[in-house]
């Protein structure tokens, strides 16, 4: 499925590093060439299903026909009756106008870099406004998106993800053997739907093991 | 009857869906359908008699996924799980005593294929013949390769089906509603290779259903001469209470298909979500009711991964640039294999205009066959511009014809009989357009007249080995004009007979009409403008160059080419306006010396800038001396701002590029008098094993190298072991490591571990998101660079003691 994409620049700047500070003129000129040439080559495509969340004693989770042994996931769907478990993929044309920048300009690379962090939490945070719309998910809470490779979430687990979501036929997403994700810019996560009606809890970077940001930030408090 | 007299000339039933099926009877969606060949054979074979029952006429045998890949962790090998669903196919139309067609059933390996993934040609070839050979051993009839979305695989694919078996090949590919595959490629595209191949039928299959397959299929049936094949799915997916649903009830699915089958389509079946009641309805329905016709087309086409080029009426562009003959600096790269000196010409030709790029990389002093294919690879990932493979080596040729990923346009054939023995069968098993020059035995005739003949002996010779004319390119050969008043006529009268009475389609390489005499360009661009006024097809020509491209523009919009002029005004009303204003002083102000320049062009990241004062200062300042007092203390100063974070990332690069530009400068005045920048020390660059993420390598790189390192960069996804290698044989001091994901740090700790075994004294820093100083000391490196400009330091810590 693909969609048009708004990204914003203070999120693109964030990536890198400017923590706040504005970008001077020859920056933000190649910023807006780089935006543009990327608008071109984005065909975002995404893949999800919503199933029963299971929780067995200790860290168990039964997720269709997945079991998922983690503490750290558990205590992220720790009152959720379902879960997400989705797919998306800036696709290969990203890829390869990054490998192309990589040639002509490592500039624009490093920018588009940043771009590409920030498109794809986009189209993650849309894709994720459209299911609540599909599911009618308008009272519970969605928590925050949880990947394999967080915490003690095993990356082993993506071997089954992309079983069930059949990443490689549906959205042209493949892993290798080292469990890389190619194209490289993309995300697979699980979403925790709770039941209730919880506070409105602001993504934020407790769940972060990072000892030091990269993007100027200190742990346990909230970047945006 | 054989599969092969049957198909094309009645309409043939596939079966439907083999997996969801399986789902229905209790297969998990984190299990292989493949292993219920053994654990559950009986419902694998109540499945086919359920579709033999339907009325099909060929049925897929269990095996979609039955590669080495996808089975590695599975309890039964590629081989017995094929011949196991081979036999229970068998047995179904035993048992059921219709007349049905096995076909092996193979789809995408699941891996992605290089230079994205990291499968390569030849790996997915070998998966592919392992099947194959299962497949034709355990006696299946016909093969399907399915559900593909990548040209390449299919490629390979292909080709170990044919290389393997003599069984017919059938190719269905899923497109998107716009005719587009996931990896970017249209129809034409794909039917242009599919055909070059000599596949036996194509078309699409899952995806979606047979409804949204009507919109594409009008595509589909003008550009390929083939028995077109659809297998859709019911309709699209939903998903309901975590399972997957097809919403097209058989009746539905029936109707739609007997449109497909009135829009063109000869074979039809069913992928997810069908059923043996959806196929029974369809039969019903289209039996009987539509004959199946073909038309064959007769278009001259070239092809990528992902577009199609089309010779028409509107002339072409050969971008001619990638051939050192004549290019000093391009026969220096290759002897360098540097691969981005190369990859930098072809992106600047197609960004000039050119639709096909010529790739010649013979030099005496280089391995041909190794190099093409390097080259073709790697523009492959950066350029979807469909290739010409230029060489006179056999070997060379067939091995890039087997890489490459489309139908690729050759270069060249020619009338003696030993070319046409050499080439033509390459082009019959791998597909392709051939260039044909008009020269033999005896050389290169001196009449029109004479070289017509030459053009008609080699269509006949073609046609022997079943490759049409529209697959032949003619070129009449131009001669050099100071030599003889009448070559540049000779040339076109030859060209406007192949045209206009052979009917095929022409090409000139234009520049050798100029040679000997001065302003070449003046000479090119008239000749050029003459061809293409007498009906040239394309030519091989520098995209780069103003007057040829002016030519070429003028005459599209003359030759009613360029709709209400709408390019050529594009392209011309806005140039030379970027021109002014670049390195302008305020007025009142004192003018800035050329150091001045200089220096201020890299801060600002000014590339063409910086080249220019550094040229200019070049005339009366020692190049040295330049390099020390000018750039690099422009580049200090950014530097030093990098780290003390009031300038960022890009402009550091901005920089870095200006930087460059102006050492480009400097090297060529050097060279010139048989000298160089003595470099400070050599090191060796690396993402390690298992990552593709090398952004930051690169940008270390590039800075390394404006700060007088020599950069042995080994690229990504780097065995530990070429790494030691590359250490022990240039005996290096300093070694850098890149690594992006948490899961590729073990590969950096396993490459420390072997470095400081094999050469103890080599130093190794490293530099990646997930690191941390705590974790470089925990895997045993000697330094940990938080950014690009570490490692520059850290380097000069070493080399300046």
């Amino acid at each position: 499925m693909t969609t048009k994409i708004n990204i914003k620049k203070e999120e693109v700047l964030r990536y890198l590093g400017y923590g706040g500070k504005a970008a001077d003129t020859a920056t933000q000129k190649l910023m807006e060439e780089v935006l543009l040439e990327a608008a071109e080559v984005f065909d975002s495509k995404s893949i999800y299903q919503v199933f029963p969340c299971i929780l067995q004693a200790g860290n168990i989770i039964l997720l269709g026909d997945m079991k998922i042994v983690s503490d750290d996931l558990y205590k992220n769907l720790t009152g959720c009756k379902k879960a997400i478990l989705m797919a998306v993929t800036l696709g290969q044309k990203w890829d390869k106008l990054a490998r192309r920048y990589a040639i002509t300009n490592l500039a624009k690379a490093a920018i588009f870099q940043a771009v590409g962090a920030a498109t794809i939490e986009q189209v993650c945070d849309d894709l994720e406004e459209q299911i609540k719309k599909e599911h009618g998910f308008f009272w519970q809470k969605l928590r925050p998106r949880f990947s394999p490779g967080y915490g003690d979430f095993s990356l082993k687990y993506q071997k089954d993800i992309f079983k069930i979501l059949e990443c490689e036929k549906r959205i042209g997403l493949s892993l290798t053997e080292g469990y890389m994700m190619v194209p490289a810019k993309s995300i697979t996560a699980i979403i925790g739907i709770a039941d209730e009606k919880e506070k409105k809890q602001q993504q934020n970077c407790n769940g972060c093991t990072q000892e030091q940001c990269i993007f100027g930030g200190d742990r346990g408090k909230t970047i945006n | 009857m054989n599969f092969k007299d049957v198909l094309g000339k009645k309409i043939l039933f596939f079966d439907g869906a083999m997996g969801t099926m399986l789902q229905d009877k209790g297969l998990s969606t984190t299990e292989m359908p493949e292993q219920w060949n053994f654990t559950h054979a009986q419902a694998v074979l109540d499945i086919h008699k359920g579709y033999l029952a339907a009325g099909c006429h060929i049925i897929k045998t269990n095996t979609f996924g039955a590669n080495k890949y996808k089975l590695a962790q599975a309890s039964y090998g590629v081989k017995e799980t094929i011949e196991q669903g081979v036999n229970i196919a068998k047995r179904a139309i035993k048992e059921t005593n219709k007349e049905a067609y096995v076909a092996l059933d193979i789809g995408a390996l699941g891996k992605l294929m290089q230079p994205l993934g990291e499968l390569s040609f030849d790996e997915a070839y070998k998966a592919f013949k392992e099947m194959v050979c299962a497949g034709v051993t355990a006696g299946a009839e016909l093969i399907l390769i399915e559900t593909m979305s990548d040209t390449y695989e299919t490629k390979a694919a292909v080709l170990a089906a044919k290389e393997n078996s003599d069984l017919p090949v059938i190719v269905t590919m899923i497109f998107d509603e716009e005719g587009r595959l996931l990896t970017g490629g249209d129809i034409a595209a794909a039917v242009a290779m599919l055909e070059g191949l000599r596949v036996d039928a194509l078309g699409f299959n899952c995806g979606f259903g047979p409804q949204q397959m009507l919109n594409i299929l009008p595509d589909l049936v003008a550009c390929t001469s083939l028995p077109i094949v659809i297998n859709p799915n019911a309709g699209l997916p939903a998903v309901v209470n975590g399972k997957t649903i097809f919403a097209a009830t058989p009746a539905e699915f029936a109707q739609a298909a007997l449109q497909l089958a009135k829009g063109g389509a000869m074979v039809l079946g069913g992928c997810c979500g069908t059923t043996p009641e959806h196929l029974k309805q369809t039969i019903e329905l289209c039996l009987g009711e539509v004959t199946p016709k073909q038309v064959k087309k007769d278009l001259t086409v070239v092809s990528s991964y992902g577009r199609a080029v089309c010779f028409k009426e509107k002339p072409l562009i050969i971008g001619e640039r990638i051939n050192p003959t004549g290019k000093p600096m391009l026969k220096q790269a290759l002897r360098e294999d540097d691969m981005t000196y190369i990859f930098k010409e072809a992106l600047a030709q197609q960004e000039g205009g050119a639709h096909i790029l010529d790739v010649n990389v013979g030099l005496p002093e280089i391995n041909e066959t190794k190099m093409l294919e390097k080259v073709i690879l790697g523009l492959q990932g950066i350029t979807d511009l469909p290739l010409q493979i230029d060489t006179s080596s056999a070997r060379a040729m067939e091995r890039a014809m087997r890489i490459y990923n489309g139908k690729p346009l050759i270069n060249s054939v020619n009338g003696k009989k030993e070319s046409m023995e050499e080439i033509f069968p390459l082009v019959q098993k791998y597909g392709g357009v051939v260039i044909c020059l008009t020269l033999d035995e005896n050389g290169i005739p001196e009449t029109a007249a004479e070289r017509i003949k030459i053009a008609e002996k080699i269509i006949k010779k073609a046609d022997e080995y079943g490759i049409e004319k529209k697959d032949l390119i003619f070129d009449t050969l131009t001669m050099t004009i100071s030599t003889g008043s009448q070559n540049g006529l000779v040339t076109l009268k030859a060209m406007q007979h192949v045209k206009n009475v052979l009917r095929a389609h022409t090409v000139l390489g234009v520049s050798n009409i100029s040679f000997g005499l001065p302003q070449r360009e003046n000479v090119n661009a008239a000749f050029f403008a003459m061809a293409l006024a007498d009906g040239l097809s394309a030519g091989i020509i520098n995209p780069l160059s103003k007057q040829m491209m002016q030519v070429y523009d003028s005459f599209c919009v003359l030759a009613a080419h360029d709709e209400q002029c709408r390019n050529y005004i594009a392209k011309y009303s806005v140039q030379d306006a970027s021109a002014a204003g670049v390195g302008q002083n305020a007025p009142g102000q004192p003018s800035p010396t050329q150091e001045d320049r200089l220096f201020n062009a890299v801060v600002k990241g000014l590339a063409q800038n910086a080249a220019q004062a550094t040229e200019k200062l070049l005339q009366t300042k020692d190049a040295l001396a330049i390099v020390d007092e000018d750039i690099i203390s422009a580049l200090d100063y950014i530097g030093k701002g990098f780290e003390a974070k009031t300038i960022f990332l890009p402009q550091l690069l901005m920089s870095a590029e200006a930087a460059k530009a102006a050492f480009e400068k400097i090297k060529t005045a050097l060279s010139k008098k048989g000298s160089k920048r003595e470099a400070k020390g050599t090191i060796v660059l690396a993402t390690v094993k298992g990552d593709v993420h090398d952004i930051g390598k690169n940008i270390v790189k590039v800075l390394l190298e404006n700060y007088g390192f020599n950069v042995i960069d080994l690229g990504k996804d780097v065995d530990p072991h070429l790494v030691a290698e590359t250490v022990l044989a240039n005996n290096i001091a300093v070694v850098g490591l890149s690594a992006l994901m948490t899961t590729t740090v073990v590969s950096m700790e396993e490459t420390i571990k072997l470095l400081k075994k094999v050469a103890p004294g080599c130093r190794v820093m490293v530099g990646g998101a997930v690191l941390t100083q705590k974790y470089a000391d925990m895997i045993g490196a000697d330094f940990y660079s938080k950014d690009a400009m570490g490692a520059v330091r850290y380097a000069e810590s070493l080399f300046t003691k």
